[in-house]
């Protein structure tokens, strides 16, 4: 047990200590962020022509692009971090619990960006906001976007994560810091006491349980987005739905795996915690990973045996046409990351290189299958024989998205300065020093 | 100053018959001509007044009144005073026995006056008495062996004159000529969007037929190298002179026509106007004139072989 | 109740796009907007090959794909069928075009004023003296108006930036008892509108008379457009002499 003279000096996890390379990680995020905010700048002004979108049909364009693959991409990664935090609980998996807030964390950042992605996206980003509160239609698909997904996970999680980082904010206050009242504020009263201690576990109990079937139904709407639509080739399906989840897992659990490794890289010894955790990361991400490979070869096959007259196109775009790049990169990152996967998992051993180069890999892969999802359909998807369109981003699309990303990191980065990144061990005591 | 558009300035007599019934009207303008532009009326009786000719026998409204058989009525204009142009078909409505004068025909409901049924003589007489007013009957191929033997006795060469024949005959057209290599038969088109050259520059009609193209079958396209939207320079071949001409443009490929022939719109680059811009080059361009091409029949079609080569220069 | 319609002859469009310019003309819309779009297609090999022409108007559905995933209920289908834009109340999300099986919708990428059909410099302040200021194009004072019952502003195009906008069927010539203004220029009368719940207006007794097809029936969104003479179209057609789409 440390003293409480310790404790005025340093506060645990590197919290409130601002370090070399952290100001230069914040350094490029900001810069990053600020090129993208420029760029975003510059299609609010002259519109959404500023970027490489056009119309479908006569003008040969995808009125949907680069944004729209970040919104999915971004609510499908947020999906996966909630999902293991809930189930380091309410499986009391203890390996999993040092990388519960990461993942909690990464659900609110990959969410505030993904709505930021989707805000990004409107013609009019005001009267979205505002017309969604007056006019709001639930029978919309993209009403889950901005309502179940938007509002309701994101609070979710934002509670989930305020009320599983209560405890800690209350060990935290006991320390002299600058920080102290931010601590305190979380910690809103909660003292650690026997009964408040029970409470509190059972509350974080019964919300992970909670928490599930929202995630699996918003997020099912988010597929069903594209799923629900007669008129779009290549959309049009109930496998969108399952597709979406499987796909939002693996690039989840991905991205969880990198962010791990990164927060245990910039905590050193104090994040040594978090390692216990990627054997279970590495195998659900296996596990994930095979499920979305299955997913691609089912498509892959039936484009290529049973294809209706109007899927043609879009099969002989993906497999042979200008899609096919994407479609076989695609392929061989996830062919090349399950091969890391299964050779670790057969030796046992996950270390921590090959496994977030999986997942990187992985995640790369994802990220493509989503623009593969969004795209073709919409320029070699037409009923009507319109000339093939073509699309690809424009340099003001792709910096808005790497603002959008560094947007993330920056969040993410901010707050393991402000609060620890691992969760406290039982043995971490409050009121004793209270 | 400019004269006024048509519809803003007076004009007329203008015959309303239809062969049966024998009509008459005005145009009547609905506004004043535009800003310092005037009608041609006006014009002359300014320009006459200040040389002096206006006034007087022989001046311009004597002949005026010649015209509109006014002289000796009493319609006639004063010959010392300057009317109005209304004024002028005002005098001239009266004549006509109509009492409201020009205001007859400002009626809208009204506008054209008829004079009735128009008399059989009048109508079969046309034709016979005298037939045409006078003038001999020809047949038109009469006149074409006419002007044929004329260019002979000038001493031209048959290269000029073989297509005035007072019969259709064949000959082997002059584009054959060509060497084999200009395998292509040319022709122009008219795209439905627009008139002639004149219309390229209006935005409306350019974003739908947009610019020169060259429509060729795919077969030959492939077997020269060329596919859609490229740019191919074509290269005419006058047979008689051994003159070429070239131009650039991009590709169509066309399944509709023949594989032996290329055709153009001509619509295209005769204007250096700002909205012309990048829409191309005329077909005209590479046609010909002149000996064995166009004659004035224009029986003997003026038609050029090309050959059609992928890029642009040479 | 009246229900508006719309019958397309296809024996008897010629292919002439002349609906194509009176829409643009009526309704203001921008470069590349065609709300009403005749495709040219060419179809088999020489010396085989044939031409048709197929007119693209919204289809105006009564199951209408767009309609249904609104997230604003911006787009909307009034009583009498006519499917419409709310230009107030659009966000921009492009979701309707995405959804409309046809191609119909088409979104203000950029400042409509910026994208009009540009002939010389308006400002210029030599052409004002004779223009008093004025600068075209000229524009239908109707458009500006608030349209039928629910008094909704969804009239003609290039309202604004960043919103939806496509056929309407001439709205604010229909309230008048107009034809839409494709309708009234066809000079082939290929083209005909009207009243389909009484019996006898010149559209009824069209359809009655004719066998019609709709397009992409499979879609299931039961058109207020119907088609009489030709063939639905296939991927065997080959689009011909496409518009420059965008300037």
């Amino acid at each position: 047990m440390t003293s409480h003279d310790t404790r005025t000096r340093q506060l645990p996890q590197g919290v409130g200590r601002l370090t070399g390379p952290w100001w230069a990680f914040i350094a490029i995020a900001s810069a990053v962020l600020l090129f993208g905010v420029y760029a975003y700048w510059r299609q609010a002004s002259g519109g959404l022509g500023e970027t490489a979108l056009a119309d479908t049909g006569t003008m040969g364009g995808a009125t949907w692009g680069l944004y729209v693959v970040m919104v999915e991409y971004f609510i499908g990664v947020s999906f996966a971090g909630v999902a293991i935090a809930a189930l380091a609980r309410v499986f009391h998996i203890a390996d999993l619990k040092p990388v519960t807030r990461i993942a909690e964390l990464l659900t609110v950042g990959s969410l505030l960006v993904g709505l930021a992605a989707v805000l990004i996206d409107l013609g009019h980003p005001a009267r979205g906001l505002w017309h969604l509160l007056l006019y709001a239609r639930p029978q919309s698909a993209f009403f889950a976007t901005f309502t179940l997904v938007g509002v309701g996970l994101l609070l979710a999680s934002l509670v989930y994560l305020f009320l599983g980082g209560r405890r800690d904010a209350a060990i935290m206050a006991t320390y002299e810091s600058r920080l102290n009242w931010y601590h305190r504020w979380w910690a809103s009263g909660y003292t650690d006491t026997g009964p408040e201690r029970e409470r509190h576990m059972r509350a974080m109990f019964w919300l992970s349980i909670g928490i599930v079937p929202l995630l699996v139904v918003s997020l099912s709407t988010e597929g069903l987005v594209f799923g629900l639509q007669v008129g779009r080739p290549g959309w049009f399906g109930s496998m969108q739905a399952p597709d979406f989840l499987v796909l939002a897992a693996a690039s989840g659990v991905a991205n969880l795996i990198v962010l791990a490794a990164m927060v245990r890289r910039a905590l050193g010894k104090a994040g040594e915690a978090v390692e216990s955790a990627f054997p279970w990361l590495g195998r659900i991400l296996l596990a994930a990973a095979l499920a979305g490979l299955y997913f691609m070869v089912v498509e892959m096959v039936s484009l290529l045996y049973a294809t209706p007259a109007d899927e043609r196109l879009i099969a002989e775009a993906l497999l042979t046409g200008v899609y096919a790049p994407i479609t076989w990169l695609s392929f061989g990152l996830m062919l090349i990351g399950l091969a890391i996967l299964t050779r670790l998992a057969a030796k046992r051993a996950w270390h921590v290189g090959p496994l977030v180069l999986a997942s990187v890999l992985v995640s790369i892969s994802a990220f493509a299958e989503r623009y593969l999802t969004v795209v073709p359909s919409q320029t070699h998807g037409m009923l009507l024989p319109y000339e093939i369109g073509a699309y690809f981003p424009n340099w003001l699309e792709i910096a808005v998205g790497a603002g959008l990303f560094a947007l993330g990191a920056l969040l993410i980065g901010l707050f393991i300065k402000v609060f620890p990144a691992i969760p406290m061990t039982d043995e971490e005591e409050v009121s004793a020093h209270a | 100053m400019l004269p006024a558009a048509t519809i803003e300035k007076y004009e007329g007599p203008i015959s309303a018959t239809d062969q049966y019934i024998d009509a008459v009207t005005l145009r009547i303008p609905p506004m004043e001509p535009l800003f310092e532009s005037r009608g041609e009326i006006d014009i002359y009786m300014d320009l006459c007044e200040r040389i002096g000719t206006l006034f007087g026998d022989g001046g311009y409204l004597s002949v005026v009144n010649n015209e509109l058989k006014l002289t000796d009525t009493e319609f006639a204009l004063p010959l010392d005073e300057k009317p109005t142009v209304r004024g002028i078909f005002d005098q001239w409505a009266r004549a006509q026995g109509i009492e409201e004068g020009i205001e007859y025909f400002e009626d809208p409901s009204r506008g054209v006056f008829v004079k009735g049924p128009m008399k059989p003589t009048k109508v079969y007489g046309y034709a016979f008495d005298p037939p045409f007013g006078g003038a001999l009957h020809r047949l038109y191929g009469e006149s074409l062996l006419d002007v044929q033997r004329q260019m002979i006795d000038k001493g031209a060469e048959e290269a000029y004159y073989q297509d005035y024949t007072p019969f259709p005959t064949w000959r082997t057209p002059t584009m054959d000529g060509s060497p084999d290599d200009y395998e292509f038969y040319l022709i122009s088109y008219h795209q439905i969007e627009h008139k002639q050259a004149r219309t390229s520059f209006i935005p409306l009609l350019a974003e739908l037929a947009p610019g020169a193209r060259l429509d060729i079958h795919p077969e030959p396209a492939q077997r020269l190298g060329i596919s859609d939207g490229d740019t191919v320079t074509v290269e005419s071949h006058n047979a008689v002179t051994g003159e070429t001409r070239s131009l650039q443009t991009t590709v169509a490929l066309c399944e509709a026509i023949r594989p032996d022939t290329v055709a153009m719109p001509h619509h295209f680059g005769m204007w250096t106007h700002p909205q012309n811009k990048g829409q191309g080059a005329s077909a005209n361009e590479i046609y010909f004139t002149g000996k064995g091409y166009t004659a004035n029949t224009a029986d003997q079609s003026f038609h050029v072989k090309v050959k059609v080569t992928k890029g642009g220069g040479a | 109740m009246v229900k508006y319609a719309m019958a397309v002859d296809l024996d008897r469009c010629q292919g002439c796009r002349a609906c194509m310019e009176s829409c643009k003309v009526e309704n203001n819309t921008v470069q590349g907007n065609f709300w009403m779009y005749v495709f040219r297609f060419e179809e088999g090999t020489y010396p085989n090959t044939e031409m048709s022409f197929l007119p693209r108007p919204c289809q105006h559905c009564d199951n209408a794909p767009c309609v249904k995933v609104c997230p604003v209920g911006a787009r909307y289908k009034r009583e009498d069928g006519i499917v419409l834009t709310d230009t107030d109340r659009c966000i921009g999300c492009r979701y309707c075009e995405v959804a409309c099986p046809y191609g119909v919708n088409y979104f203000n990428w950029v400042e409509p004023k910026k994208a009009q059909y540009p002939v010389v410099n308006w400002e210029d302040e030599d052409l004002a003296t004779v223009t008093s200021g004025a600068v075209p194009p000229y524009r239908n004072p109707d458009l500006d108006e608030l349209q039928g019952p629910e008094q909704r502003h969804t009239a003609g195009g290039g309202h604004a930036k960043g919103v939806m906008e496509k056929c309407t069927f001439c709205v604010h010539r229909v309230d008048k008892g107009l034809d839409p203004a494709c309708v009234a220029t066809c000079p082939t009368n290929a083209l005909i509108f009207g009243d389909t719940e009484d019996p006898d207006t010149p559209i009824s007794r069209y359809l009655a008379e004719k066998r019609t097809w709709d397009l992409l029936e499979d879609a299931g969104t039961e058109p207020r457009v119907h088609y009489v003479g030709g063939s639905p179209p296939t991927h065997a057609r080959v689009e011909i002499e496409r518009p420059k789409a965008r300037a």
